[in-house]
């Protein structure tokens, strides 16, 4: 169909285009029909039902981005799970002091010792743990401490010195210097890794269990059993059962006590630190092992100093008192440790402490232990 | 005075939930749309069929409307092509002009000034060109009816009908002239 226009239709056009023309005023006014108000109700009803009222009108954006939230939030909630539970697993034989002594007896029932009974399984783990580790020394009288001090070489350093500050039970200082020896041997590497784990366990056991004050008291709980006790017994060493006879004193129990089996890394440990079995007291060997880690680069010397060093911080001024009464050596020992460290001014006030105490203390005596810089300073 | 929210925002809003929108869009283009069908219908009946299926077609497709057109002209893009597959299943006579009449003639009488001869004089030119209307050419009336009821330009007119400017231009040229020419005779 050709349409075409000419000029009077297209200015008819335009003036009709312009809007309100005269036609279109007509057009209007032949017909006012709408839709009938059912039907207007209808459509309105299915408009409204397509967007239930009370729901949450969200954006095209929140929409679009609606299920890639949530996947991208459940995954990292996978993923912190995950992570947790891995840590979890890392922390537990922290958290789980049962798990552990499982861990520590089980070497002790290994090394031929014999069982005890469940009440006195702790006392039985530090048994078993210095017989496994290192079967040809003698069991100590008290040996949780013996055990602890071993342990706590590779182990915390918190720990090693709450075991190395506790004051031992009278005639169990023979075994604390051959467990410390021990200790630092095996820190060096010659004791086997699963033994070292095995102390560490029995360490983490022991140090859950004994808070810091028992351990510096005399009263380390022994073990009630009667199975217990007997093993205890048997597993005594000469020095032990000389303790049990009445001698008191580190000195007299070292000189009357057997020098432990030597084996290469006694010898080790005695080249790097100069601790001998000659040595007179756990003290001497405390602060020569001290002074040679200064000396040295040993790092597992370094760590047992200083952790000696942290506890003795931590010491109150009450319980240094309880120590320097006890065992006046130790406590001069302590010092020179403190002193060696750097902590000069804590040394300082611990020998001032200990002069108080002891105020007969010869200066002669003080110079065979402490450093003579100390007591020209002090 | 804020100027009136645009068709497009409108749907918009519907389609992002908001129900009220709707109702605004609707009550626009209701009498418009359904006057369009009317006469573009052979029936009432079946402009009322094909009137609610167009608005239920915008309901359904609201969650994916997007702004490509202006909205009055996708819709009565729709009502056109329903109105066409309507024809093509049946040949129904577009309505006359005495039924579209009917709701005409239901409005409110003239004023009492007004002389009954004369009213009566207007009556039948509104019926005269009622009738024109419904005897233009489909194409012709489609065109006057899309400028009337829907308000299109002659641009808008074309993009509806998928034909170029010029022969929309034209269709409604022609719609014009031969609708001017009847109710001139009328007059006379």
């Amino acid at each position: 169909m050709s349409e075409s226009g000419n000029g009077p239709e297209e200015v008819e056009l335009d003036e009709y285009l312009e809007g309100d023309s005269e036609l279109s005023r007509a057009y209007r006014q032949t017909t006012n029909a709408a839709p009938p108000s059912a039907l207007d109700a209808s459509i309105l009803a299915a408009a409204h039902a397509q967007v239930p009222s009370g729901a949450p009108k969200k954006s095209r954006l929140l929409t679009l981005w609606e299920k890639p939230i949530s996947i991208a939030a459940v995954m990292m909630l996978c993923a912190a799970l995950v992570v947790s539970m891995q840590s979890a697993d890392e922390v537990a034989p922290f958290g789980q002091p049962d798990a552990a002594r499982r861990e520590a007896t089980s070497p002790a029932k290994a090394s031929g010792v014999n069982a005890v009974a469940p009440d006195s399984e702790l006392a039985d783990s530090r048994v078993g743990q210095v017989s496994g580790a290192a079967p040809t020394q003698t069991a100590p009288a008290n040996p949780s401490l013996s055990t602890a001090i071993g342990v706590a070489q590779t182990e915390g350093a918190e720990q090693q010195a709450a075991a190395i500050a506790s004051p031992p039970s009278v005639g169990a200082q023979p075994d604390v210097t051959a467990a410390l020896r021990e200790s630092m041997a095996d820190a060096s590497g010659d004791a086997p890794a699963e033994a070292q784990r095995q102390r560490s366990a029995a360490s983490r056991s022991l140090m859950t269990t004994l808070p810091l004050e028992e351990l510096l008291s005399n009263n380390a709980p022994e073990p009630e059993d009667k199975t217990a006790t007997e093993t205890d017994e048997l597993a005594r060493s000469p020095a032990a059962r000389a303790d049990s006879e009445g001698l008191t004193g580190m000195s007299e129990v070292a000189e009357r006590a057997p020098a432990p089996q030597q084996d290469a890394a006694t010898e080790r440990f005695a080249e790097q630190t100069g601790v001998t079995d000659e040595s007179e007291s756990i003290d001497e060997v405390i602060v020569t092992g001290t002074r040679a880690a200064g000396r040295q680069q040993d790092p597992n010397a370094r760590r047992l100093a200083n952790s000696t060093v942290r506890l003795d911080r931590q010491l109150t001024q009450a319980q240094f008192e309880t120590l320097a009464k006890d065992n006046p050596q130790r406590a001069l020992a302590r010092i020179a440790a403190l002193w060696d460290a750097g902590e000069r001014w804590a040394a300082a006030d611990r020998l001032e402490t200990f002069r108080r105490l002891y105020p007969e203390y010869s200066e002669r005596r003080l110079k065979a232990v402490l450093p003579a810089a100390m007591l020209e300073e002090n | 005075m804020d100027a009136p929210e645009s068709d497009e925002r409108l749907m918009t809003r519907y389609r992002d939930g908001d129900d009220s929108a709707f109702d605004t869009l609707y009550e626009r283009h209701r009498g418009g749309l359904y006057r369009f069908m009317l006469r573009q219908c052979g029936s009432r009946a079946v402009a009322e069929e094909l009137y609610q299926d167009v608005w239920l077609s915008v309901i359904r497709v609201r969650a994916s409307y997007t702004v490509s057109a202006k909205f009055t002209t996708w819709l009565y893009q729709m009502a056109r092509n329903r109105i066409i597959d309507n024809h093509r299943r049946a040949s129904i006579r577009p309505v006359s002009g005495a039924e579209v009449g009917s709701d005409a003639q239901s409005e409110p009488s003239a004023p009492d000034g007004e002389q009954p001869d004369r009213q009566a004089q207007s009556a039948q030119g509104l019926e005269t060109l009622a009738r024109l209307v419904d005897a233009l050419p489909d194409e012709q009336r489609e065109a006057f009816l899309l400028r009337e009821e829907a308000g299109m330009s002659v641009q808008e007119i074309a993009e509806c009908t998928g034909v170029n400017n010029q022969t929309a231009k034209s269709r409604l040229r022609y719609a014009v002239k031969k609708l001017r020419a009847g109710w001139s005779e009328h007059h006379e």
